[in-house]
């Protein structure tokens, strides 16, 4: 039996409870956004431009034709946070079960830092998609 | 230090292998709980990873090739009904993750029973209300 | 019509006061067997018998290499814990009638079994040992002569304090299933009995609570509340790891307040 203390511990798991409370508001907008009031068949490029660049949210679905125009910087500021939460939230929480497994014992080293540079990755390949639509870059960048 | 006492025995394995699927009809609520929010976090994970990799060919390919993807995908009728599967997933993984929160917070203990009755109805009767968002 | 009520009747008749039972029993010899098996019983019953009492007249009447470990019989040792149709229990405190007929008795699931109902419980004294459950002070009381402990503080550790070392919580658990560096609710159980004496004093608490704050501990718990249903004592052991692990957090959390 080896119960050496951790100082980081209690923090992921207090901060796997706090995203994961953040993400039910945040996750639930996103459903509400993409899948309720626009309509996921009905999501282009144009319109995700619409909603990223401009927080301007359209759908014409079951609702009827609906139009927000929140602020930008707070659909920006959800769509990110629910990035970082959700890798950070999903990514802990398999490692978690893979770490509880004592068949995975002699591979618990390798595996914490495999899951830290997936979830980077993952966070990468996520800001590299909210800027593929967000128009102030894309006009610098465009890989055609 | 008692390995030295340890005399020679039968290892019938975890209990997993022993008890725990052979008896799955006498699981109590809290265990039925545990396993319906370990597999629909295990989802919800394994596509957060195909969301981000699917949606990646908006930066990688370009915007016209990421509207005819997402379309593509959309006309499957298949898709409509796996994204009703993973809206349940979200909102059941959210009712019973409030659950736990409380439990966290020593909240509710007592009456973790009625609460995971009261997680399930409440899922059942948002998913229901959600479908025609989803197939229409 | 007339063979069926002829057949009925005896039973009907031995309902009231003798009625059979059927046991399926775990048997494994490792001197014989190479592979553990069940061997069914039919006994007699009588109101109020106990699975404890079905296996000890089985013992004496049918098969004297029947192997299960018992001495107080009443649910104070907790040395006769089994498996007994699907939940852990304590046989003596279990009634055949009230299982379900056939009852199946097995050893408790994830210890290594020795002998027939007998289970290997070092592994489960390691788990208990690994939390030190024993008496730390700070310091000498301040009267010389006892540890005084308030009526108040006592009262938060009267459930905790039940507990009998039988294993069947932690059998139940499955993180302490498939991770062996987790305590399990025994322990952290137990854990709980003296992080909440006050008669250790302040340091203790807080070397308690880091001891338990690892990775492998107190945050292990997943809420599956099985120890909590099996717990013949009626402790619940999720209650005690959830408080210490909010505890655990409010203490990281306190330089905003």
């Amino acid at each position: 039996m080896s119960t050496k203390p951790s100082k980081t511990a209690g923090w992921n798991w207090f901060l796997q409870r706090a995203t994961g409370v953040a993400l039910v508001v945040l996750l639930g907008f996103h459903f509400a956004v993409e899948h309720f009031i626009v309509g996921a068949h009905h999501i282009t490029a144009e319109n995700t431009v619409e909603r990223i660049t401009h927080g301007l949210i359209q759908g014409d679905h079951v609702l009827g034709q609906i139009t927000i125009n929140m602020p930008a910087f707070l659909y920006q500021a959800s769509a990110i946070l629910l990035l970082a939460f959700s890798i950070f939230h999903g990514m802990y929480g398999v490692y978690n079960i893979l770490m509880e497994q004592d068949a995975l014992k002699k591979y618990r080293q390798p595996l914490k830092y495999f899951f830290i540079v997936f979830s980077i990755a993952l966070f990468i390949q996520g800001v590299l998609i909210f800027l593929a639509f967000f128009e102030p870059f894309w006009e610098i960048y465009d890989p055609r | 230090m008692s390995q030295d006492r340890r005399v020679e025995s039968y290892d019938r394995g975890r209990i997993e292998d022993v008890g725990r699927w052979k008896d799955w009809a006498k699981h109590k609520p809290g265990m039925w709980a545990f396993y319906l929010h370990r597999f629909t976090g295990l989802v919800l994970s394994f596509y957060l990873v195909m969301h981000l990799a699917v949606l990646g060919t908006g930066f990688w390919l370009g915007h016209e090739e990421y509207t005819a993807i997402l379309q593509g995908l959309e006309s499957l009728y298949i898709v409509r009904v796996l994204e009703i599967g993973l809206f349940a997933a979200f909102v059941f993984h959210a009712l019973n993750g409030i659950r736990i929160v409380m439990f966290d917070m020593t909240i509710g203990l007592d009456i973790q029973e009625q609460l995971f009755y009261l997680s399930i109805a409440l899922s059942f009767a948002i998913v229901v209300a959600g479908v025609p968002f989803f197939l229409l | 019509m007339a063979t069926t009520e002829e057949t009925q009747k005896p039973d009907a008749a031995t309902a009231t006061d003798e009625e059979t039972a059927t046991l399926e029993v775990f048997r494994y010899v490792p001197e014989e067997d190479d592979e553990p098996y069940f061997e069914t019983f039919e006994i007699e019953t009588f109101e109020g018998m106990t699975v404890l009492d079905a296996l000890i007249k089985i013992r004496d009447e049918q098969d004297p290499s029947l192997t299960i470990r018992h001495s107080c019989r009443m649910a104070r040792c907790g040395s006769d814990a089994v498996y007994i149709n699907g939940t852990q229990r304590l046989a003596c405190n279990t009634q055949v009638r009230e299982v379900g007929d056939p009852v199946k008795v097995e050893p408790l699931p994830r210890f290594d079994v020795i002998r027939d109902l007998v289970v290997e419980m070092n592994e489960f004294y390691d788990r208990m040992e690994s939390v030190e459950p024993w008496f730390q002070p700070d310091h000498e009381p301040e009267t010389g002569e006892e540890y005084l402990q308030s009526p108040e503080n006592r009262r938060n550790i009267d459930t905790v304090l039940d507990c009998i070392w039988c294993g069947a919580c932690t059998s139940s658990c499955s993180p302490a299933a498939t991770d062996s560096d987790f305590p399990g609710p025994a322990a952290l159980a137990k854990a709980y009995r003296f992080y909440k004496d006050e008669r250790e004093g302040e340091e203790t608490r807080k070397r308690r609570l880091e001891m338990l704050e690892s990775s492998h501990g107190i945050y292990r718990c997943h809420t599956q509340f099985n120890c909590t249903e099996v717990c013949p004592k009626g402790i619940s052991p999720t209650e005690a790891i959830m408080e210490m692990s909010r505890d655990a957090v409010k203490e990281k959390l306190r330089f905003w307040r």
